[in-house]
């Protein structure tokens, strides 16, 4: 006899022996959790339940048990939260306008920490990122057994976060909950580490990044030089991935250009499968435009979409920028937007992050990107890992802010102006070819553009 | 059971314990309150199934025994006799109230009918605090909370215990309070730090019920939490679930810093929230470095405009709140200077007191 039956069965008998009132409120809830043959497990829905069956009950049920399956020798009880929904509803206590905003992180599933914004349906699929999808839906049909790890890179803004959290959304729908996913930015898992530190819980991570079967990890390059996170994450890593569970990384970088990770998390990363996200192309950026225009619940006609694809070429974000604008342009007049006034929103967005960029910003952000000190790199050493940092620092202020070779030269530590010309030369010439040098200076752009 | 009880302490029981009465189609008897001795106290008990309220009274005990009762109809008798000594004798199922020149006779339902009250182990690991600390800290913290039947997990108040300090947070995803009780005030036998989540109904309790005088230990077992004192016992459920992880929503860093009187703030607020319209909108509006204007209006009756004299660092901006959200986390700071920290239109903005790392609340603005 199957449980449910069994316990309908037992129920059954139970009511007709207490009364009504005691039933409903005692008995009612109540499910067989386990049943073997020398004893049963019963689920009730709070404690107040289990105290009073434990002593009033235990002995009707044990002997109306008995009745079905007679090896049984004992009851036991145990308190299931979920078996009652919250009966009590309480009204809202003020009406709130829908003006009024909410904190949106807790909108945020606290166990999965996955943002349910995020879906792969509306994800738009191009050449620059057809790789990383082909993959990234590889992995959610079979988890942990494809690609394992999945170690997506690709540049701020370029669709990463709402690719593998859509990953993690997906998996947990088709898999309806049965699979644990956990979702959590490499920021996250260092407070982690660091709490449980201090709270001497140390067991902590072991219990919430251990026991689950996705764990999908963003903006990894953040964990580097960190050490007792490092250590942590590689022990989390290697005990998921022993067990043939999914780990879904992603990255601003390749592996192999995140300074300072530790050589054995490097070569684990580089064991699965590596895609990369780069810049949409134009066919692309229009089909993301007329998403996010219908998303928007907005309308925008072909020339202004042609117009914004043409211009705003770099940023996901920033197309989202630019749409937020012509959206509120809209509400407010009441009229649709002319292509000149398009023109003048996607200027006035491109305008303000040059005019925050100072050469200051870019030399800090190349030191921080190769871990050097700043005064290393505009300082004398001929180092040859000076070297390379000072040639794209020189690069880069001609490039982003358009500076004369004899201010340069003087910036970078009174140098002879040839020597910035020399740069620059050989690092165009170089930037056709060389892949990863593209990459390191994407990732230095976006730096020098987040501090701008 | 037959007892001689002074009419003070029997009404202070009733009041403690009144607050967990329930009344219950299915299950009459939660109505009631239990009267019971044990040792050689009077204990008296209420429950709603998701609380449990004991307290002991003092009073002369001749013989043992119990019975549950109304609570209403009693309380309203102890409420309104005259005179200080009361005697209580159980007759089967009935209970007489005789004072010196009154006497009831009320029906009651056997001890054996009413809920179990289920016990919390106390262990060595507990926690100790001032009644009165705890109170004030559930009260500045309990104004930000808002029950939703969606997210269980934000209906209640997370007791976090860490290694050093106390914190209790509470959130209706438009605001956040935090209070924070360091370890140097408090008694904390916790070998490791915890998350719980206690339901907004108990924490409500707590401070109605429990006497700022006394000390509260507060043990956690099973999914259920005691606060007990002296001579209350409150046992709660508590809510399975993870509390969402606040500390990324708390503004690390303003933009504008306006620094001025509460009370000048909460004048402001009041007389300028006349006119916020029915979504409760005030501007604030900064640019000038000493007055920060307070600005509302409504379509149908008007407009005004309150200058509070303030130190402003920061650009001018423009930024609308609901005003009784703003009003419940100014009250809440503790001292006359008031901190508020301000982000832009969309992003949170922060209250504190100038100098008190104990205690902010954190609010978001109304879409303009």
């Amino acid at each position: 006899m199957i449980n449910e039956e069994l316990w309908q069965s037992v129920l059954s008998e139970m009511e007709l022996q207490v009364s009504r009132a005691n039933f409903l409120t005692w008995l009612k809830n109540s499910r067989l959790v386990e049943n073997s043959d020398e004893y049963i497990t019963i689920a009730l829905p709070n404690h107040f339940a289990k105290e009073w069956v434990e002593t009033k009950y235990d002995k009707l049920i044990l002997g109306s048990v008995r009745n079905f399956i007679t090896s049984v020798k004992k009851v036991e009880y145990v308190v299931e939260g979920g078996l009652v929904k919250a009966s009590i509803t309480h009204k809202v206590r003020q009406v709130l306008n829908d003006k009024q905003l909410a904190i949106e992180e807790f909108k945020v599933d606290p166990e999965t920490n996955l943002n349910p914004r995020y879906n792969l349906n509306s994800f738009v699929v191009g050449s620059s990122n057809e790789l990383a999808y082909s993959a990234a839906t590889a992995v959610v049909q079979s988890i942990g057994s494809k690609y394992n790890p999945l170690f997506i890179y690709g540049g701020v803004g370029l669709g990463k976060t709402h690719l593998i959290q859509g990953m993690g959304n997906e998996i947990k729908n088709l898999h309806k909950n049965k699979v644990k996913v956990k979702y959590v930015t490499s920021e996250k898992f260092t407070n982690d580490v660091v709490t449980a530190i201090r709270n001497r819980r140390g067991d902590d991570i072991k219990n919430t990044y251990r026991n689950i079967d996705v764990l999908i990890i963003d903006d990894i390059q953040f964990i580097g030089g960190k050490e007792k996170t490092e250590e942590e994450f590689f022990h989390t890593f290697n005990a998921l991935h022993e067990n043939n569970k999914q780990i879904i990384i992603s990255s601003d970088r390749p592996p192999k250009a995140i300074p300072i990770l530790e050589e054995r998390l490097r070569s684990r990363f580089e064991a699965g499968l590596i895609a990369d996200i780069s810049l949409p192309d134009y066919e692309t950026r229009v089909a993301i435009i007329k998403n996010k225009t219908q998303e928007r619940g907005a309308a925008l006609d072909n020339e202004s979409i042609d117009l914004i694809a043409k211009r705003v070429q770099k940023n996901i974000r920033e197309i989202e920028g630019v749409l937020n604008k012509i959206v509120f342009y809209q509400t407010s007049y009441q009229k649709p937007i002319s292509i000149g006034q398009v023109e003048k929103i996607i200027s006035e967005l491109a305008e303000r992050s040059r005019a925050n960029i100072n050469p200051n910003q870019v030399i800090k952000a190349v030191a921080s990107f190769f871990e050097i000190a700043a005064n290393d790199l505009t300082g004398k050493s001929r180092n040859k890992e000076f070297i390379e940092a000072r040639q794209i620092t020189m690069y880069l202020l001609r490039d982003m802010l358009d500076m004369s070779y004899p201010y340069i030269a003087n910036k970078i530590g009174k140098r002879d102006h040839t020597t910035v010309i020399y740069a620059c030369k050989k690092l165009s010439k170089d930037l056709d070819k060389n892949q990863p040098l593209i990459d390191k200076f994407t990732a230095i752009r976006e730096m020098i553009n987040k501090m701008g | 059971m037959k007892l001689i009880i002074l009419k003070n302490h029997l009404k202070a029981g009733l009041d403690a314990v009144g607050r967990a009465v329930t009344s219950n189609l299915n299950l009459p008897v939660l109505g009631n309150i239990l009267i019971k001795t044990t040792n050689n106290q009077i204990k008296l008990s209420a429950t709603n199934l998701e609380i449990a309220i004991t307290k002991s009274v003092y009073g002369k005990i001749i013989e043992d025994g119990s019975i549950t009762i109304p609570y209403g109809v009693l309380a309203n008798i102890i409420n309104n006799v005259s005179s200080e000594r009361i005697n209580l004798e159980t007759k089967q199922n009935n209970l007489i109230i005789k004072t010196d020149n009154y006497e009831a006779k009320l029906s009651g339902i056997a001890e054996s009918e009413f809920p179990i009250v289920p016990k919390v182990k106390e262990g060595k690991e507990y926690l100790e605090i001032n009644g009165g600390l705890l109170k004030d800290n559930v009260e500045r913290v309990i104004i930000a909370a808002g029950i939703s039947d969606l997210r269980p997990e934000i209906s209640g108040m997370l007791f976090r215990i860490e290694s050093s300090e106390l914190k209790l947070v509470a959130t209706d995803t438009f605001r956040l309070a935090e209070g924070k009780i360091p370890n140097s005030q408090i008694k904390n036998n916790f070998k490791q730090g915890m998350d719980v989540i206690v339901p907004l109904k108990t924490a409500q309790e707590i401070s109605k019920v429990i006497d700022a005088e006394d000390a509260v230990e507060i043990h956690i077992d099973n999914n259920q939490i005691l606060f007990k004192t002296k001579e209350l016992e409150m046992v709660s459920r508590l809510i399975e679930g993870k509390f969402p992880d606040y500390n990324s929503i708390v503004p690390k860093d303003t933009d504008i810093q306006v620094s001025t009187t509460k009370e000048d703030f909460i004048s402001a607020l009041k007389l300028t929230g006349s006119l916020g319209s029915r979504i409760s909108e005030v501007k604030l509006k900064t640019g000038n470095k000493k007055v920060l204007e307070v600005y509302s209006s409504d379509n149908a009756l008007g407009e005004n405009n309150y200058l509070v004299p303030a130190k402003i660092n920061g650009a001018e901006s423009q930024i609308s709140f609901n005003w009784r959200f703003l009003l419940d986390g100014i009250k809440a700071i503790s001292g006359d200077q008031v901190l508020i920290g301000l982000n832009g239109e969309s992003k949170p903005a922060m209250i504190n007191a100038p100098g008190d790392a104990t205690y902010f609340y954190v609010l978001m603005p109304i879409k303009q």
